[in-house]
């Protein structure tokens, strides 16, 4: 890895640790900014998405949180969070038996 | 004290799941259908699986209709079977008859003939639908009596940071909350982000209430409808 390419890392490493914190501490529309800044240093961040995701959900803002999860199942499509929270949204119930 | 014995009438979708989530729910649960391939797919969800004729009043007495303590009907789409079938079972004298009914007619129908309980799950559903696409901020409404409801409404933006006695909503609005339902963002096992969701049953006067809390709420209709209209 060339010395450019290791400081977007960095870079990209201390933006999502900034986002995260929000996201923690319940500050989502600052969250919202900090997961975009990770998401233009790295367009294939599934975290960022998926969290976008939660932060969507959260704000009742179902059609964005939506795409952020298909977002996240194309870049990762074993990811549960996304997985359990894209049927919740939809309103998908398991049965077994149907 | 022995399990209830319910009956199942007419295995479609209604039918088959409330069937499956009686069973679950441990009750004994015999479930009739006139397709067979209907009654085998549910054999091992239920305690007994018939096929038998709805109309057919040997039929139903064979499968042992009878000795319910109650009858589920659910043969929403075809009237005539329903109607029939709810006169059999009474006339059998089952003591609590529930007839699914996809209209008015038919619910009166059944009434008239003895029904003692009809439900329209397709009406129900889609009055809910309808009322949560014209305000999106009530997420969930419950009919407590017809003067007064419950419903789940998102904590409207002046009311965050405040305490419950703060927000007015008691004063202003004459309403009780009940709940709030908060969602906590957290770092699951895998080390990923998530969210869960926390509920603050019974809150006090002096709990506070943050943005995006979905506080639930029983009052008055019209006192419902006021809060909606001024946030």
């Amino acid at each position: 890895m060339d010395i450019k390419e290791k400081n977007k890392k960095t870079q990209e490493a201390l933006v999502q640790e900034t986002a995260t914190f929000y996201f923690l501490n319940s500050k989502f529309d600052e969250a919202i900014e900090e997961f975009k800044k990770v998401l233009k240093l790295n367009p294939a961040n599934v975290e960022a998405y998926c969290s976008l995701g939660l932060i969507y959900e959260n704000k009742k803002q179902a059609e964005e949180a939506k795409k952020m999860y298909e977002k996240t199942l194309s870049l990762d499509k074993d990811n549960k969070v996304a997985k359990e929270h894209l049927k919740k949204l939809i309103g998908i119930k398991d049965d077994d038996k149907n | 004290m022995a399990k209830k014995l319910f009956g199942v009438i007419g295995l479609g979708t209604f039918g088959s799941s409330i069937a499956r989530e009686l069973f679950k729910k441990n009750a004994q649960v015999l479930a009739i259908d006139i397709d067979e391939n209907i009654v085998n797919k549910i054999s091992d969800s239920v305690t007994q699986a018939i096929a038998a004729d709805a109309t057919d009043e040997k039929s139903l007495e064979n499968a042992g209709i009878k000795d319910c303590d109650t009858v589920i009907i659910s043969i929403g789409e075809d009237i005539e079977t329903s109607i029939l079938a709810t006169l059999i079972v009474k006339d059998f004298g089952v003591k609590n008859v529930v007839v699914k009914c996809v209209s008015q007619w038919h619910s009166k129908i059944a009434a008239k003939i003895g029904a003692d309980k009809v439900v329209y799950p397709e009406l129900e559903m889609a009055e809910k639908l309808a009322d949560s696409m014209v305000s999106p901020n009530i997420l969930e409404q419950i009919e407590f009596s017809k003067d007064y409801n419950l419903v789940e409404i998102l904590a409207p933006k002046d009311f965050c940071g405040k305490t419950i006695k703060e927000s007015g909503v008691r004063n202003k609005y004459g309403l009780n909350v009940i709940a709030i339902k908060r969602q906590t963002p957290f770092i699951n096992d895998d080390g990923k982000t998530d969210i869960l969701e926390d509920v603050n049953v019974a809150p006090g006067p002096e709990d506070d209430i943050m943005e995006h809390d979905i506080l639930v709420v029983v009052g008055k209709q019209e006192d419902i409808e006021k809060f909606k209209d001024n946030n």
